[in-house]
């Protein structure tokens, strides 16, 4: 008897529960105890007070005996409860590996959903990490600053100009050091070896500002400085690779035709700028006047013990505000701006990484909301199972503990799979986009990222598994073995056509952004640049000072090089420009003879004769250059279309004087010579597609040339560019060996341009296709449930008469209501979202109607393609065979 | 029973798993056994026994159920578990070796030494 009502206790889990059933549970067995014991001591034949006093004093310390019993009993309750919880998670993991076993197909799925979405949150949170979230790799990282040069309007700009940097350094008393710098390539020799590098000029206490730790030797004195000693540091990369970490070599580096000595290396680690091979001392202008505008460097700083961002920041603008008192020439002297230098370095970055945090956490929400959907619609089967536990007595609780346990464990095998997929994902990613990714070799999968991972993968398993465990578990017997048959018309789904209302609507929005980023690009690509892209090398070459310090031999340097390039078969045309489109350019400010304009700016090249034609910008008035433009005869220059129009509208241009104020000022010298406009060209977008045409004028090289030291010659050739890159070099090297080039063609420096662009909106697309497909499967499961749940219904209306028609219009009906009210949630969505992404678009409305008109069409023809196959298996019901297997 | 010796430490956990050797028994029982098969030579105070009985429960030595007497009462029932049993084989050898070891040093007679 007693074993069986354990059995049944042990079924029925009957254990005291709460403090007050232990209790009283250990007083039922003490007072049995006594109550024996009295009727023991009865029957010896004391009275009944007697016997019950004997009895208690035999019992002995009551109090604590019950404190103590009611201790031991409860911690083995909690030890047994404990275990027994642990045992039934062990079992539901091993059931759920079983229904997975049972349904391969579903199970296969959910990995595959999981493992993708959960790969693509933690390879763009790895990235967005690095990039913006981590702190610098520098020494005390918070205290380093950027400084900005402010406007007349308050305006920022990121470059300072030396003469005003020389006043904050000396003025200040919040910074513990101001450092300017410059980046850009040059040629380096090591023994008789040339090869370009890229450099970084560098003024102040530039490496004690990071403090850059040196893997040998120092960084340079205050003195070399002053002097513009011939010294150079160099970083760990150039270091191993072009001297061969001998320092023997140290003396044998020569630039420009002088030995330099390295004095030191830097650690690859503490590379700044990034990419940075060789530093040099920077020559930089300095006095008064206009040489406050020459805004060339960029300027770091690093706040003094217990200065704040905002100290500086107020510190610096009252010296500006003394700059701008007693040297008002200054156009970018109205103040400093003083900002945490992470800031400054992933500004551009931070709004499309941003962007695609946020577009990626969709992604996730899609995933979950379909598997979670998928799960309702599979859960028929299974409502059965869950009512029939109810019924038995497994608690509410234990079966959500189920289901969320299966999503899990779906959800971690996923995640393990997604993390392994993250490493390739992150290193296809770096491949794509390190070079336009600020802070990219920073880069790694490491405790952190992992430990999001994790946190993304068990979110993820219990948003899926919650919906579907709180639906199963609500359901009763009596419900699930009454309403199962019979009914026509049965079955509400309602939960199941939210979650496929959301993931439209989600999907939706990714689309919209998506397709807002494609439609800027291909504005973008479609836009004309005013120069040809097809078939034209650019090879960017420095002549080393010594040798080329006579401007007559730079002349004939260029000279006999595009007459070489011009024999060369295979090339249409060649020239040579200090500054070609899509790099960097000057621009000068200009006075036009006769007004008294004031900071009137405009581009400013100088050209070979024959670099119009070859770079494809075409002559529309007067002429361009030829050989009688030399150093002795009238100076000439030729402007741009929109430098015309600007300056001389409604006139013609030919005729006028102008004269390149600061870049063919020296300082404090006389003011630079008139130059006379002969001709007019086209326009160009100097800077890459997404800029506009600014006024532009050339000049001849053999009339400033001051520019000719450092050029790049274009080359046009007739057939594929890349071909005859080897030819050129030969060329190239027979002219002079000790003249290297950086070459390209501006096929690819476009594509260069425009990597971030394309990369954005590839992954953005992408995004969106994996939330429409799994919103087109999520319709498709739902659809699929619905035609399976109601075969009853739809054979009954078909044996009577029903038209294929009608049926496919009853299925469609029901697919409709959810899309189109998931599309208006999408829609209302994406109108208040895209705003964000103002910033990425290129002549396209954030609110653009042909972008929400064409992704809104493209989402409902494939959610009819996912709602048609169903449907049509709908209409071909055999009523018979339907009815018959029920 | 006026010169019944206190229980030495740990040995009413023995002596209760011996108890239970024999069969499912309540509390009330096991004191009664006890003080029948000592013929009263130990005194176990009621509160230790059940003390000792929940001890022995929460390590998985034994384990109770409800269960009702002959007069109809309702009692907590205490069987032995097979780690019980285990256990009680174990100590029991102990205590022996250790009784005998003590014993002989106890019985040394002056001579001996």
């Amino acid at each position: 008897m007693m074993s069986e009502e354990r059995r049944y206790r042990r079924f029925l889990r009957l254990r005291p529960q709460s403090r007050e059933e232990v209790e009283r549970e250990v007083e039922e067995e003490i007072d049995a105890h006594l109550a024996m014991r009295v009727e023991e001591y009865e029957a010896r034949g004391e009275s009944r007070e007697q016997a019950r006093a004997d009895a208690v004093r035999r019992f002995g310390d009551y109090a604590h005996a019950r404190r103590e019993l009611v201790r031991t009993y409860r911690e083995q309750h909690m030890r047994s409860r404990r275990a027994e919880w642990l045992d039934a998670v062990r079992r539901d993991v091993i059931y759920g590996w079983r229904r997975a076993l049972h349904a391969p197909g579903y199970a296969l799925f959910a990995l595959a959903t999981f493992a993708l979405s959960i790969a693509l949150a933690t390879s763009t949170f790895t990235i967005v990490d690095a990039v913006l979230f981590r702190s610098l790799p520098f020494a005390d990282p918070e205290r380093l600053v950027a400084l900005q040069s402010v406007g007349e309007t308050g305006e920022p700009f990121s470059r300072v100009s030396a003469a005003n940097w020389l006043d904050w350094q000396q003025q200040n008393r919040t910074l513990a050091g101001i450092a300017i710098l410059q980046s850009g390539r040059i040629s380096v020799q090591v023994r008789a070896q040339a090869m370009r590098a890229q450099i970084t000029d560098v003024g102040g206490p530039f490496f004690s500002v990071l403090r850059t730790r040196f893997l040998w030797g120092r960084p340079f004195t205050e003195e070399e400085l002053r002097n513009n000693a011939r010294v150079v540091v160099v970083s760990e990369g150039f270091w191993r690779r072009a001297m061969g970490e001998d320092r023997a070599l140290s003396e044998r580096v020569t630039i420009n035709g002088y030995p330099f000595t390295v004095t030191g290396v830097v650690r690859a680690s503490d590379v700044y700028p990034r990419a940075t091979e060789v530093w040099l001392p920077a020559r930089y202008p300095m006095g008064n006047g206009a040489a406050r505008n020459w805004i060339n460097y960029a300027a770091i700083g690093r706040l003094a013990d217990d200065v704040t961002v905002a100290d500086a920041d107020r510190d610096l603008d009252a010296i500006a505000a003394r700059i701008r008192s007693a040297d008002p020439v200054g156009i970018y002297s109205y103040g400093v701006g003083v900002l945490p230098l992470k800031d400054d370095l992933t500004a551009d970055a931070s709004t499309y990484l941003r962007l695609l945090l946020g577009a990626v956490a969709f992604v996730l929400l899609v995933a979950c909301a379909n598997l979670a959907g998928m799960n309702l619609a599979r859960g028929v089967a299974r409502k059965r199972e869950m009512a029939v536990r109810l019924a038995l007595g497994a608690g509410r609780s234990a079966l959500i503990r189920q289901v969320l346990l299966e999503h899990l464990l779906l959800a971690v095998v996923g995640g393990l799979i997604g993390i392994a997929f993250t490493v390739f994902l992150v290193r296809a990613t770096l491949q794509a986009a390190g070079s336009v990714l600020p802070r990219a070799d920073e880069v790694t999968i490491d405790w952190r990222v992992l430990g999001v991972a994790a946190a993304i993968t068990i979110l993820a398993g219990l948003l899926t598994g919650l919906f579907p465990a709180l639906r199963l578990s609500g359901t009763s017997l009596r419900q699930q073995m009454g309403g199962a048959r019979g009914a026509v018309g049965g079955g509400r789904q309602t939960p199941g056509a939210v979650l496929v209302g959301i993931e439209i609507a989600l999907a939706l929005v990714l689309l919209t952004g998506g397709g807002l980023l494609l439609r800027s690009y291909r504005i973008l690509i479609e836009r004309p640049l005013g120069f040809d892209i097809r078939n034209v090398i650019t090879a960017q070459i420095d002549l080393p000072y010594a040798p080329y310090r006579e401007p007559a031999r730079r002349i004939l340097y260029w000279q006999s090089l595009e007459a070489r390039l011009k024999a060369l078969p295979g090339v249409s045309a060649a020239g040579s420009a200090n500054w070609v489109p899509l790099g960097n350019g000057g621009i000068s400010f200009i006075e036009i003879e006769g007004r008294a304009d004031q900071n009137l700016g405009a581009g400013y090249r100088a050209v070979s004769d024959g670099y119009l034609q070859a770079i494809g910008v075409p002559l529309l008035a007067g002429r361009t250059f030829n050989a009688t433009d030399d150093l002795g005869t009238q100076r000439v220059t030729v402007i741009n279309q929109r430098m015309a129009e600007q300056f001389w509208p409604g006139q013609s241009p030919i005729g006028r004087r102008v004269r390149a104020v600061s870049m063919e000022s020296v300082p404090d010298g006389p003011p630079p010579a008139w130059l006379t406009i002969v001709g007019v060209v086209g326009n160009v977008r100097h800077y890459g597609p997404d800029t506009d045409m600014r006024p532009e004028m050339y000049t001849s090289y053999r009339q400033i040339p001051f520019y000719a030291s450092s050029m790049t010659a274009v080359i046009k050739t007739s057939g594929d560019a890349n071909r005859l890159i080897p030819a050129v070099q030969a060329q190239l090297r027979e002219v002079d060996p000790a003249t290297p080039a950086d070459f390209s063609t501006q096929r690819e420096r476009l594509a260069a341009l425009m990597r971030w662009r394309r990369l954005l909106m590839n992954v953005l697309s992408g995004f969106a296709s994996v939330a429409l497909l799994l919103a087109a499967l999520g319709i498709y499961s739902l659809l699929s449930f619905a035609v399976a749940q109601r075969t009853r219904e739809i054979a009954v209306r078909a044996a009577l008469g029903a038209r294929r028609s009608n049926l496919l219009g009853m299925v469609f009906r029901q697919a409709l209501t959810v899309v189109l009210l998931g599309a208006a949630a999408g829609l209302l969505a994406a109108f208040a979202l895209t705003r964000l992404m103002t910033a990425l678009l290129v002549d396209v409305s954030p609110l653009d109607p042909v972008t929400f008109a064409g992704v809104t069409v493209f989402l409902l023809v494939v959610a009819g393609m996912a709602a048609a196959l169903p449907a049509l298996r709908a209409t071909r019901l055999d009523p018979l065979v339907a009815l018959r297997a029920e | 029973v006026d010169q019944a010796l206190p229980l030495l430490k740990g040995t009413l956990d023995l002596l209760v798993l011996k108890t239970l050797s024999w069969g499912a028994q309540h509390g009330y029982g096991i004191a009664t056994w006890l003080e029948q098969h000592s013929d009263g030579a130990l005194e176990v105070e009621d509160s230790a026994l059940y003390q000792a009985l929940h001890r022995l429960e929460s390590r998985g030595l034994i384990e109770a159920e409800w269960g009702v007497t002959e007069n109809n009462r309702r009692a907590r029932y205490y069987r032995m578990t097979a780690a019980g049993r285990s256990r009680l084989r174990k100590e029991t050898a102990t205590w022996l070796r250790y009784t005998q070891s003590v014993s002989a040093i106890l019985l040394m007679s002056a001579r001996t030494v």
